[in-house]
């Protein structure tokens, strides 16, 4: 079965080269892959995930403010109550990792991360 | 289950359409089930297809027609096709990002789908999945194909519009000559028109499209970052669905007759191979080449009419 994965830009924030990069990456390992293009909104991604009902959120941020972005994200998805699991990457401070698992985000990939780690790691979080 | 969907479908609950059109993609028995249901269902819904080559501006366009539609309170549903890889069967649904500032209208719905399986542009299975997003009370549902180019006749089956988007210096007179689709758009754009050579692709085209059942398609030049100049496309689309109203309904007569043939030789064709050997080995003298194809019909069907249909 084919699983369909949205990329999502959040925020105010043009630098959209690594989240082309991974929706292509995932579009080569056999993955249905929607790019919403760069200065989402929070609302526009989680309205988009429900309208394309994706199995897997991916959240690109360079702009420093993933932590309220991200957060805003899994806070509307729990308002509609769906149950979309979500990843994230961009620059994002190793010291803040944490933090962004706890809000429920499954996976941080930071710059260096390699594209065969990130689409083992999509993989497996699909397939849960 | 299904019951209890399509109720929810019905009061305009998204959630359940965006679920409901994957299940019908992706589960063949639950798309039949689907359609045995709601099949008689009174629909009001318009159809407009968008199609053209890649790159033109087919999702743009959209993102503006979107716009003046909404703004008159219609519900409009947007179904939207990229192709999937031969390859890896991955595909990049890319469309949407034209017309995102659409994403939180509550009023709009969009879905991405990719297509592997038609020449056509669309998947095989769009018939139903419109019949669902109309069901769900759209007045409005617009397609738009995979970039095509020549072909992809099928669509304007199913649209009550169909509109086929160019753009500059897309070739010669000879080229709007041709036959397929270029006859076949109930109104024409030139995307772009404020490139060099807009002109000269507009009067090629206006030498070569004829009027058909008294509608004469009307050529018109847009520019995709200026929405004025997208106004008059939208006026028309609106003036050619009135009038194609009750020639739709033939319309619908022949795409449901295609749709029975189609259902009838896909089934008789899995009949065949499943239930009957002697059809696999005549499959087989055909690959090796040791019988024609033309010769291993005529025989198939002797043999056909004579073991099955006189039983």
């Amino acid at each position: 079965m084919r699983r369909r994965i949205l990329i999502a830009k959040v925020g105010l924030d043009g630098h959209d080269r690594g989240a082309k990069v991974v929706a292509r990456a995932l579009k080569n390992a056999g993955f249905e892959v929607i790019y919403t293009g760069i200065r989402q909104s929070p609302e526009q991604v989680v309205e988009t995930a429900i309208q394309e009902d994706v199995d897997l959120i991916g959240l690109s941020c360079l702009s420093g403010a993933h932590i309220p972005l991200f957060s805003r994200v899994m806070e509307l998805l729990k308002e509609q109550n769906v149950d979309i699991p979500v990843f994230g990457g961009g620059t994002i401070p190793p010291s803040d990792v944490s933090a962004l698992k706890s809000m429920g985000i499954r996976e941080v990939f930071g710059p260096g991360s390699s594209l065969k780690d990130i689409v083992a790691k999509v993989k497996e979080m699909v397939a849960k | 289950m299904i019951e209890e969907m399509l109720e929810k479908v019905k009061d305009g609950d998204r959630i359940a359409l965006a679920k409901l059109i994957t299940m019908i993609e992706k589960d063949e028995k639950i798309r039949k089930e689907v359609v045995k249901k709601i099949f008689a269902c009174p629909l009001k819904a318009k159809i407009v297809c968008f199609t053209g080559p890649p790159g033109v501006g087919k999702s743009t366009l959209i993102d503006h027609v979107l716009s003046i539609l909404t703004e008159e309170g219609n519900k409009v549903g947007v179904i939207l096709f990229d192709p999937r890889s031969p390859y890896t069967g991955g595909s990049l649904l890319g469309d949407r990002i034209r017309m995102q500032r659409h994403a939180t209208n509550p009023n709009v719905f969009i879905r991405s789908l990719s297509c592997a399986d038609n020449p056509e542009g669309v998947s095989r299975t769009v018939k139903d999945i419109i019949k669902v997003m109309a069901f769900s009370g759209m007045d409005y549902i617009i397609v738009e194909t995979v970039g095509t180019g020549q072909i992809a006749v099928e669509v304007s089956y199913i649209c009550h519009t169909t509109v086929l988007v160019l753009m500059p210096n897309m070739g010669d007179d000879i080229q709007m000559m041709k036959a397929g689709i270029l006859e076949t758009a109930d109104i024409y754009v030139i995307n772009k028109g404020d490139l060099e050579g807009a002109e000269l692709t507009e009067a090629y085209l206006r030498d070569n499209v004829e009027k058909r059942n008294g509608w004469e398609s009307p050529i018109i030049r847009t520019v995709g970052y200026n929405r004025a100049t997208v106004l008059p496309l939208a006026e028309k689309i609106k003036e050619h669905i009135k009038r194609e109203s009750y020639r739709y309904h033939q319309k619908i007569k022949c795409l449901l007759t295609t749709m029975f043939l189609d259902c009838v030789s896909n089934e008789a064709l899995k009949f065949l191979k499943n239930d009957w050997k002697e059809f696999e080995e005549m499959i087989k003298n055909v690959e090796e080449c040791k019988i024609d194809y033309y010769t291993a019909t005529e025989k198939f069907f002797e043999k056909f009419k004579k073991e099955v249909l006189s039983k």
